[in-house]
């Protein structure tokens, strides 16, 4: 059992290796695309926008877009999902460091 | 073609808030918290001044941020499949604590964080992931 369960971890390791891959190669076409829409090109556009492949899928955002999205969730004044990724974040290192 | 999300406006970066800072800081904590073993005072103490003050950044907005999508595509739900799967694991493990045969995430790693080279890289690791959330 403890074969299945470490073979479990690994392979959502991978998915998730694999999805970070796919959102920063969908990067560079963000940015050369807002490059050509005449948005504020970020740093690195110079390169990116050599070529603006057109592509059928969407693109994946990155896991930080996914947490950003998420932190600027509030109630009121309170920002809580910041409180609530920050916290989790901090938690996670408590875990595997000092607990 | 998809749309590209619309983002929110980033505040100035910071004089400090450049790798060429960050990084020998972070790498300075990191070779420091390395040396602490688990369930020591001195390991306890460690992270929870770098939590509370990382959280203090993220939520004063002190260290600037970059700006964040204000909504999100529908692919983002893949992120959920390797989350959810890693997640059912460690709930399955979980609910059998004290059985050796089906160790959480932790239990894995507890071994691999015995090292100091090791713990050191993965303390590293979790303070650029801090200070990526901070800054978002």
């Amino acid at each position: 059992m403890k074969t299945v369960i470490t073979s479990l971890f690994a392979l959502g390791a991978v998915g998730l290796a694999f999805l970070a891959w796919l959102s920063h190669r969908d990067a560079p076409e963000q940015r050369s695309a807002a490059a050509a829409t005449g948005q504020s090109p970020g740093p690195g556009t110079e390169v990116a926008s050599v070529h603006v492949a057109p592509r059928t899928r969407e693109r994946i955002p990155r896991f930080s877009d996914i947490a950003g999205f998420v932190m600027a969730y509030r109630v009121g004044r309170v920002p809580v999902g910041r409180i609530a990724v920050l916290g989790c974040w901090w938690w996670v290192g408590w875990h595997f460091f000092a607990r | 073609m998809p749309q590209l999300p619309e983002a929110s406006s980033a505040t100035e970066v910071r004089a400090f808030d450049r790798p060429l800072v960050m990084v020998p800081v972070f790498a300075l904590i990191a070779a420091v918290g390395g040396l602490f073993p688990s369930f020591t005072s001195g390991a306890n103490l460690l992270v929870h001044v770098i939590g509370g003050t990382m959280l203090w950044l993220g939520i004063s907005g002190r260290a600037g941020r970059r700006p964040v999508p204000s909504r999100l595509p529908r692919s983002a739900v893949w992120w959920a499949v390797p989350l959810l799967l890693m997640a059912l694991t460690e709930l399955w493990a979980f609910l059998h604590t004290g059985d050796p045969d089906y160790p959480t995430l932790s239990l894995l790693f507890d071994p691999v964080l015995e090292g100091y080279l090791p713990r050191a890289v993965a303390y590293f690791a979790w303070l650029g992931g801090f200070w990526v959330l901070v800054r978002r």
